[in-house]
């Protein structure tokens, strides 16, 4: 009898455990499809990326205080060593440092590891920082065609002032060759617009 | 009492396994995002330098009818 209530709790314990582990792996799974919007999958990525982040830091700083600690431990007592006698700084330091060299050898390891199962954190920052870069060219080359623009404009002005003014001392040929230049700058400068406004579109 | 035993050191491992394979899972759903958003993130940088690149060409030609004028 008792053995049957034993295996009953185990089963009702495993019952248990499996099903919460399962929720979650339904939850990762489920987190990844986008319920409703953007927003939902922001949320997530988000989350996601803070929690990769923390776990990383979290690993360097501790591999970090480890070896500081122990760097520290080893002047300590090699200062106290000096102190006692030079056999004894002789034959304990050099010891101890080796035996510490071992002991960070695999810290490194684990820290690489960690690195490793950063998920790729590394290349999307790098991603996420050549995207920036180029919306940055992409406003800078915004601003100075804005400024061409306008630029363009005017002197298309000027140039058309100048044409009705020298018509009447002007060929036919030489009249109609220049307006059909200031045409083509007009026409340029209209695509050269809708350029901007659609570039000014896809950088926000 | 040993059935028991070894039916209880069944069910842990089988637990434990269940667990393993949920992290595993969550793992690489957290690696496929990633590769993802890297990916979009790297169409979206070729366009923005197509853009640009196309916007510096309209501008120089631009320069070059101005001179003309």
């Amino acid at each position: 009898m008792k053995n049957k209530i034993f295996t009953l709790v185990l089963m009702g314990a495993f019952v248990l455990f499996s099903t919460s582990s399962f929720a979650q792996s339904g939850e990762s799974q489920s987190g990844a499809v986008p319920k409703s919007g953007n927003e939902v999958v922001k949320k997530v990525k988000t989350e996601k990326e803070n929690e990769a982040r923390k776990i990383v830091k979290s690993n360097k700083k501790a591999v970090e205080k480890d070896v500081d600690k122990k760097v520290k431990n080893i002047k300590k007592e090699g200062e106290n060593a000096f102190s006692t006698g030079e056999n004894v700084v002789k034959k304990g330091a050099p010891d101890k440092l080796d035996k510490e060299k071992n002991k960070v050898k695999p810290d490194l390891k684990e820290k690489k590891e960690n690195i490793k199962n950063d998920f790729g954190q590394e290349t999307a920052k790098l991603a996420r920082a050549k995207e920036m870069e180029k919306k940055k060219q992409l406003k800078a080359s915004l601003k100075s065609g804005n400024t061409k623009v306008v630029q363009a404009k005017d002197r298309i002005k000027e140039a058309k002032e100048k044409l009705s003014l020298e018509k009447k001392n002007m060929t036919k040929e030489a009249y109609n060759e220049k307006a059909s230049k200031i045409e083509k700058a007009e026409l340029y400068v209209k695509k050269l617009e809708d350029k901007l406004s659609s570039a000014g579109a896809v950088k926000q | 009492m040993k059935k028991s035993i070894f039916i209880g050191i069944l069910v842990a491992l089988v637990s434990l396994s269940c667990v393993d394979d949920s992290k595993k899972k969550e793992e690489e759903q957290k690696k496929l995002e990633l590769q993802k958003e890297i990916k979009a993130i790297d169409s979206t940088v070729v366009e923005l330098e197509k853009i640009n690149e196309d916007i510096l060409k309209s501008t120089e030609e631009l320069d070059e009818l101005l001179k003309d004028l």
